[in-house]
């Protein structure tokens, strides 16, 4: 680190900023501190997605940082050699030589230490001069966290007797700990302890074997902080025997009373010696003064006296290894003889010696899981949601069932097989707390609830339902949630008190049904069960209830389209998540909001600041693994409406990624977005890379929902379009005759969803030339619009619009018109005659109408539009000089020829004024002036038409048949002046030669006819 | 580029100003932190960035970005000292200090003894005088600038520091904190104040 004053950039660890060198490993042997370092890559990798550099401690890299405490800071990392993970503890002060060495023999001896509650060490190794320990990664809490969760002495006693084990076998191997609390010792998940940090923590002033020194005095100065000379703060103090605060030797028997302090302070709350000072608690040590045992503590004075004896002044006078010690203890937790209870025992439970009270508790859970399965999912049931499914009648409801069968046995299998596992993992196995059983089977329950509900929906099933019903399963709540007990830790505890506990829980059930109605697609009913769910939680203070209940709300709020009360809802939820610490939905809100804020409604920037904090949020612990797909499925639509294709397109395949890694590549939400990264794709004009990411989707719905599921329709239609994108016109044909088949089975010949489809293969038919096949399917796709929305309504007008100028461009021009005619009419009569439509459809109806060679007919219209336009709002002086143009060339054809040059004049003049001068929109009313100028004889005029137009052309691609007609009109100039005509007969001729297969038909004529005028063919 | 280019950068999209913005401040915001909340430092920093993203629409041109930047995060540090604390409504950064919200002693390890019952004792201090001090002499933050990140009037900013010295000497010369050695002078304060830094920055 610099000592330089200036705060900016000065470090010169600081990496220079070259986007491509990222991957880098920063040498731990740099100045700046490891810590530091680890901060600032965790910190840097959740905002911007990438590790900017990874931290080495040899062949360890650093992954993140555990915990931090007095002595040094744990980190987690990675062995590369071993492939594994593991735990790093540096500690912060600097080592001599001769504490080296024996560090590293007491080491050897740890590593081959291999016992199930110790930690476990690999190494121990110097670097900066720090040392650092490589360990087994144990993931769990502390002692003391876990002590302060458990009420029943006898468990403590017996957690402690493992404890007592680990330290028993390390001294077996010779070793002494010196520093156990229970701060020192970590239950892993399945709650095991394991003991840490064995004397190697013991820095300056570890007298190892014997020998008075004056250790313990001088680890104060060192590092017990100024406070300590008074004691203020209790730390390792509190759990020293005396010979240790004296600075005598220490050995095993100092570890003895280490742990009766711990066990002492586990199984009364307090630990037994009072005193803040180290006099004061040398004092009570040797008067041998132990607090009183409190009232009610429920420890029998058996336990009590081993534990005194091993609190004994004089080492001499405890017992004599841990050993002894832990045999004493096991015999008063010992099993006794089984004896029936009056409350009913449920069956199956057998006599595995566990004390009666605990197993009480137990006993009832271990119920076997079918048992409350019953109901819920059972041959009644399945009866039950066959005959519902298959009653609907809908077209693939057998496809659906299948699917729905085969999900619904796949999920109450796992279900049950997890809860034997967790009832086993602390009846039989005793491998688990009863509080983290508690934990599992509240997870399981829910789950269970969740099921119910499904199937009591599929058993109420109609026709409408039967759609979303794969996809109600499909949401079902992950069951192996149930197996991360850490998140499950992290999440907020019930009330305390009963009765609101209660409350809260039926609350939350009915959450539960307004999150399974909205999995159903029945979003009323998802939004009045939220609703109540809101108003009731607002009178009950548990505030992660009312987290939820807004989330819900929110989410019915969206899917109604009532977006502003729904970003309300969610950000209330966001914020109040935020400030009670519910991590698994600040991080959902938040994904939600990039959506509701950000696409749609349309605050593009607000949108991406979310995404960026549901980014950072999801991938932080405890939120659910798909979250971070859906915040960046979610900012890529929005960065799509905000026009940044490129970055949109980034989130989408990351976000597909994620899906695939934690929903698997056979859900919904992957073939979303894939469909998503198609639809980019195709904007882009990379037609064959959409295409085979709208095939992929499709052969996910298809596996998903059944091949005849009307979701799988759609997926089809994306498929044809592209092919048609790609002009694979008869391969997209095939394609979208099968969407439809598909549409009319599921949604019947009538449902207006057809129409779309219809309409795509009516283009498709006209592109290739099958004129009677095209308007087939352009009138039934009418017929079913008109039906479906009244022969009046504007949509309909937009289907006969856009059909009408389809085939006017294939040359259709009598039913063009046709079609026009009848969508000018309803425009007229639904959105008024001024209306921005109305307009453009008599524009098009004019344009079309003179195409068909009736100019005159087709004048009034034109010359309306215009006025209409002049007048109106919403029309740019480009529309208007396209107008200008229009009825210019109409004139023009109509033969009068000054009119027509007035408005090509100002079509002209609108251009250049919106365009400037140099654009190429300006060569076709240029080359029209030029055109009229040559017919009334201003030569002048249409030569430096044509060669503006020229200019033009040499700068920006102009379409080859203007340049060909520009060429030719500055000929037909040049040809006005005797001097020029034999350049110009040349160039006339070139610019004839050069436009043949440019220009029409008519065009060309005309230039032959001229140049046949003047002898030149 | 400056530093509200960066950031307008970054909210427009552009990640790479993001990071840049991010490794300029990095020391400064760790420093802050790693002082008061230090089992949430990375939490703290990243929530540090993203509202500035957030709120950058406040960031007016009449102050640097550093002095906005610390706005931001010691709002955030308040946030997260008032959930700390045992009462919530308690908490008064004028008045609490950050070892009345968390007891347990400084985790930043100097090797010498006389820094680190500095540090222990700059916990004691009320927090808003805490950070006084660290703003202006390990940041080197103008009057305006501590202005700006306290948001107090200007002319109280000088009152502050000193109030802040008699409050660090104040603890220093309690009986929890007295050692053989004697209480630095004020100025021979500000001076080891002002070393602080680089053995923080060694940790």
């Amino acid at each position: 680190m610099t000592s330089s004053r200036s705060p900016v950039d000065a470090d010169p660890t600081t990496k220079p900023d070259s986007p491509g060198s990222r991957d880098e490993r920063s040498d731990s042997t740099s100045a700046q501190s490891l810590e530091r370092r680890i901060v600032f890559e965790t910190v840097g990798k959740r905002l911007f997605g990438r590790s900017t550099g990874l931290v080495s401690l040899g062949r360890f890299v650093v992954l993140g940082t555990i915990g931090r405490g007095g002595m040094g800071t744990v980190y987690k990392a990675y062995d590369e050699s071993l492939d594994r993970s593991i735990a790093i503890k540096v500690l912060h002060t600097e080592t001599s030589e001769e504490h080296a060495l024996r560090l590293q023999r007491e080491a050897q001896a740890l590593a081959k230490l291999s016992h199930p509650n110790v930690v476990h060490v690999y190494e121990v190794g110097m670097v900066d001069g720090r040392r650092f320990i490589a360990m087994e990664l144990v993931v769990g809490r502390t002692l003391r966290q876990w002590h302060e969760g458990e009420h029943d002495w006898r468990a403590r006693v017996r957690k402690y007797i493992d404890v007592g084990a680990g330290l028993a076998a390390a001294h077996a191997a010779g070793l002494v700990h010196r520093d156990f609390k229970p701060d020192n010792c970590i239950v892993d998940d399945r709650g095991c302890p394991k003991v840490l940090d064995f004397g190697l923590v013991r820095d300056v002033g570890s007298a190892a074997e014997s020998g008075p020194s004056s250790s313990a005095r001088s680890d104060g100065d060192a590092f017990d902080t100024a406070l300590t000379s008074t004691g203020t703060v209790m730390g390792t103090r509190g759990y020293m025997p005396p010979e240790q605060l004296e600075g005598l030797g220490t050995d095993q028997r100092s570890d003895q009373f280490a742990f009766c302090v711990s066990l002492h302070e586990a199984l009364y709350g307090a630990r037994p010696f009072a005193g803040t000072t180290r006099a004061a608690l040398l004092h009570s040590m040797s008067t041998g003064n132990v607090q009183p045992a409190p009232k009610g503590s429920g420890v029998p004075e058996a336990v009590r006296r081993i534990l005194l004896r091993g609190l004994a002044a004089d080492p001499e006078q405890r017992w004599s290894s841990m050993d002894e010690l832990l045999a004493a203890l096991r015999r008063q937790v010992a099993p006794r003889t089984w004896r029936a209870l009056a409350t009913g025992l449920a069956l199956g439970l057998t006599a595995t010696g566990i004390g009666l009270a605990s197993y009480a508790q137990v006993g009832f859970r271990c119920e076997g899981a079918d048992a409350h399965l019953r109901g819920v999912w059972d041959d009644a049931r399945r009866q039950e949601v066959e005959r519902a499914l298959l009653h609907t009648r809908v077209s693939y409801a057998a496809d659906t069932w299948e699917r729905v069968e085969q999900r619904l046995d796949d999920y109450a299998a796992r279900w049950a097989d997890k809860h034997t596992e967790v009832c086993e993992a602390t009846s039989v196995r005793q491998e688990q707390s009863a509080a983290t059983m508690d934990l599992r089977m509240e997870c399981l329950a829910r789950r269970r609830i969740a099921l119910a509900q499904s199937v009591e929906l599929l058993v109420e099933i109609d026709a409408e339902g039967v759609e979303t019903a794969t996809e109600l399963l499909v949401g079902l709540p992950r069951l192996e949630r149930c197996d991360e007990v850490e998140a499950l830790r992290a999440e907020l505890a019930p009330p305390e008190d009963q009765q609101l506990d209660a409350r809260v829980r039926a609350e939350r059930e009915r959450l539960q049904q307004a999150a399974t109605s909205l999995r159903a697609g029945q979003y009323e009913r998802a939004w009045t069960t939220a609703n109540d769910v809101v108003d009731r939680a607002t009178a009950l203070e548990y505030t992660p209830l009312m987290v939820e209940a807004l989330f819900q709300r929110g989410r019915a709020r969206d899917e109604r389209g009532e977006y502003a009360e729904a970003a309300s809802d969610l950000e209330r939820s966001h914020l109040l998540a935020a400030q009670v610490g519910y991590h698994s939905l600040q991080a959902e809100t938040a994904a939600w909001l990039v959506r509701v804020v950000g696409y749609r409604l349309a605050r593009h920037d607000e949108g991406r600041w979310w995404g960026k904090t549901a980014l950072a949020l999801a991938r932080g612990p405890y939120a659910e693994p798909a979250v971070e797909g859906y915040s960046l499925v979610n900012e890529g639509s929005v960065l799509r409406e905000q026009g940044e294709p490129r970055q949109a397109l980034e989130r989408f395949r990351e976000a597909l990624g994620v899906f695939e890694r934690t929903l698997g590549t056979d859900h919904p939400s992957t073939a979303s977005a894939e469909h998503d990264i198609a639809a980019v794709l195709r904007t882009q004009g990379e037609l064959d890379q959409a295409l085979e990411h709208q095939q992929r989707a499709l052969a996910i719905l298809e596996r998903v929902l059944g091949p005849g599921h009307p979701k799988v329709a759609m997926a089809v239609n994306g498929v044809g379009l592209v092919l048609k994108q790609q002009g694979k016109h008869d391969e997209a044909l095939v394609v979208l005759e099968r969407a439809l088949a598909i549409q009319e089975s599921a949604l019947g010949p009538e449902h207006p969803d057809i129409a779309a489809t219809l309409a795509n293969i009516g283009n498709l038919h006209m592109q290739t030339d099958r004129r009677p096949e095209a308007l087939r399917s352009y009138e039934r796709a009418l017929a079913i619009k008109e039906k479906a929305l009244g022969a009046q309504h504007p949509e309909f007008a937009t289907l006969l619009s856009n059909m009408g100028k389809m085939l006017a461009q294939r040359g259709e021009h009598q039913a063009a018109q046709s079609y026009l005619q009848r969508a000018l009419a309803i425009r007229e009569r639904a959105l008024g005659p001024a209306h921005a439509d109305t307009v453009t459809t008599l524009l098009d109806l004019g344009v079309v109408t003179s195409m068909f060679g009736d100019h005159a007919a087709a004048l009034p219209h034109v010359a309306r539009a215009l006025e209409l336009q002049e007048q109106g709002e919403g029309f740019g002086p480009l529309d208007l000089a396209l107008t200008h143009n229009n009825l210019g060339a109409i004139l023009d054809s109509l033969g009068r020829i000054e009119e027509s040059r007035a408005h090509s004049l100002e079509a002209l003049a609108l251009r250049e004024q919106a365009l400037g001068p140099d654009h190429v929109e300006l060569v076709r009313p240029l080359l029209g002036l030029a055109r009229l100028d040559i017919g009334a004889g201003r030569f002048a005029d249409a030569q430096k038409r044509a060669e503006h137009a020229l200019a033009i052309a040499k700068s920006q691609p102009v379409a080859p048949e203007h340049v060909a007609w520009a060429r030719f009109i500055l000929a037909q100039a040049l040809w006005s002046e005797p001097r020029q005509r034999e350049r110009a007969a040349t160039m006339a001729k070139d610019a004839y030669v050069a436009a043949e297969g440019k220009v029409v038909e008519t065009s060309l004529a005309e230039m032959r006819r001229w140049l046949e005028a003047r002898d030149l063919l | 580029m400056d530093d509200e280019a960066l950031l307008r950068a970054w909210a427009d999209g552009n990640d790479g100003a993001g990071e840049k913005l991010y490794r300029r401040h990095f020391d400064a915001l760790y420093r802050f932190f790693r002082t008061k909340a230090p089992e949430s430092c990375e939490d703290l920093i990243q929530t540090t960035m993203l509202e500035c993203v957030r709120s950058k629409s406040n960031f007016r041109g009449d102050a640097t970005f550093r002095a906005f930047l610390f706005g931001v995060a010691r709002h955030c540090l308040w946030h997260y000292l008032r959930s700390q604390s045992r009462d919530r409504l308690e908490f008064d950064a004028s008045r609490s200090s950050v070892a009345a919200c968390d007891p347990r002693p400084s985790t930043i390890a100097a090797r010498n003894a006389e820094h680190q019952r500095l540090f222990e004792a700059m916990r004691h201090i009320p927090v808003e005088l805490q950070v006084v001090l660290e703003l202006h002499y390990w940041e080197d933050m103008t009057t305006h600038e501590l202005a700006v990140a306290l948001d107090l009037p200007q002319g109280t900013v000088k009152s502050r520091m000193r109030r802040a010295r008699e409050a660090l000497r104040e603890i220093l010369e309690s009986p929890e904190f007295l050692t053989s050695t004697p209480v630095p002078s004020e100025d021979e304060l500000a001076t080891r104040v002002r070393g602080l830094r680089t053995v923080l920055d060694a940790c």
